[in-house]
């Protein structure tokens, strides 16, 4: 998937549903547009439960509404992933190489090469 | 907010009408972010420049494009030839690339002959993007009607779309 620039797609998804605003405001639990306003000009990252209201409204996954942000945490999760594979390089046990499956499979590595 | 990689850019493109300026952003090869009309009364141009500002500082894009204003044949006023001047100025001066683009090209990029109506063009663009902007599809324009506002938003879609084709 190419990664994407903008951290997500909140105004395209709003006016794809001919909402204003002020409608979605009123969806999300606020009488303040302006917040909404915020959202969608980047300036504010919504809260958790904001967010999942969104999903709610749009009938789009927060991996598809927050496609940017999605792929930023997706890239720094592998990242650390990796770390935290040549950290248990050394444990051995059933439990430990389900471990390394796991953070192979984040980090995005084929466990057979490991 | 990170906002840093650009290996997906954002393109902005414009389309120059009486009534405003149609405006699209999209992301990546077709993926419509924003679009719609800027401001349709008083000092159309200084308002035009104004708000393509504020576009250009809210997406940053990487790409403004326009249709060529000067060409030849455009036909287009006096008025629009000096937006187009002053909004490739606005791009320039926030050190955005800026794309004209023909209108053969654009048209060539939904149509292979090149030769289609606004009316045509709009409806193809509707096509790719129904959800988004098939409510927006004015009726097909009859000799005694007035060209609907609502086409420069198609036309500078498929500017976007046509730059992004052409794998520019």
């Amino acid at each position: 998937m190419p990664s994407l620039q903008l951290p997500h797609h909140l105004r395209a998804n709003r006016k794809r549903l001919a909402l204003s605003q002020e409608d979605v405001a009123f969806l999300l639990g606020s009488d303040d547009g302006g917040q909404v306003s915020k959202y969608e000009h980047f300036a504010r990252i919504p809260a958790l439960e904001t967010a999942l209201a969104y999903e709610v409204i749009t009938k789009r996954s927060l991996a598809e509404l927050f496609g940017g942000m999605y792929q930023d945490a997706e890239q720094k999760v592998a990242d650390r992933a990796r770390i935290l594979l040549e950290r248990t390089g050394h444990l051995s046990g059933g439990r430990a190489a389900r471990k390394r499956e796991t953070l192979a499979d984040l980090a995005g590595i084929n466990d057979k090469i490991l | 907010m990170n906002r840093n990689r650009v290996n997906n850019p954002v393109v902005l493109a414009v389309a120059l009408s009486t009534w405003g300026v149609g405006f699209a952003v999209i992301e990546g090869k077709d993926m419509l972010v924003d679009w719609g009309m800027t401001a349709t009364k008083g000092d159309k141009n200084a308002l035009a420049a104004f708000e393509i500002e504020k576009l250009i500082a809210q997406y940053r894009p990487s790409v403004f494009v326009m249709e060529d204003a000067h060409a030849k044949d455009s036909g287009r006023s006096q008025r629009i030839r000096s937006l187009a001047k002053r909004l490739c100025a606005v791009a320039v001066r926030a050190n955005v690339q800026t794309a004209i683009m023909p209108r053969q090209e654009i048209r060539k990029s939904f149509f292979p002959d090149g030769s289609a109506t606004k009316d045509a063009l709009a409806a193809a663009v509707a096509d790719i993007f129904p959800e988004e902007l098939g409510r927006l599809l004015p009726r097909k324009r009859q000799a005694w009607m007035n060209e609907h506002f609502n086409l420069a938003v198609f036309e500078a879609v498929a500017a976007a779309l046509a730059f992004r084709r052409a794998g520019k």
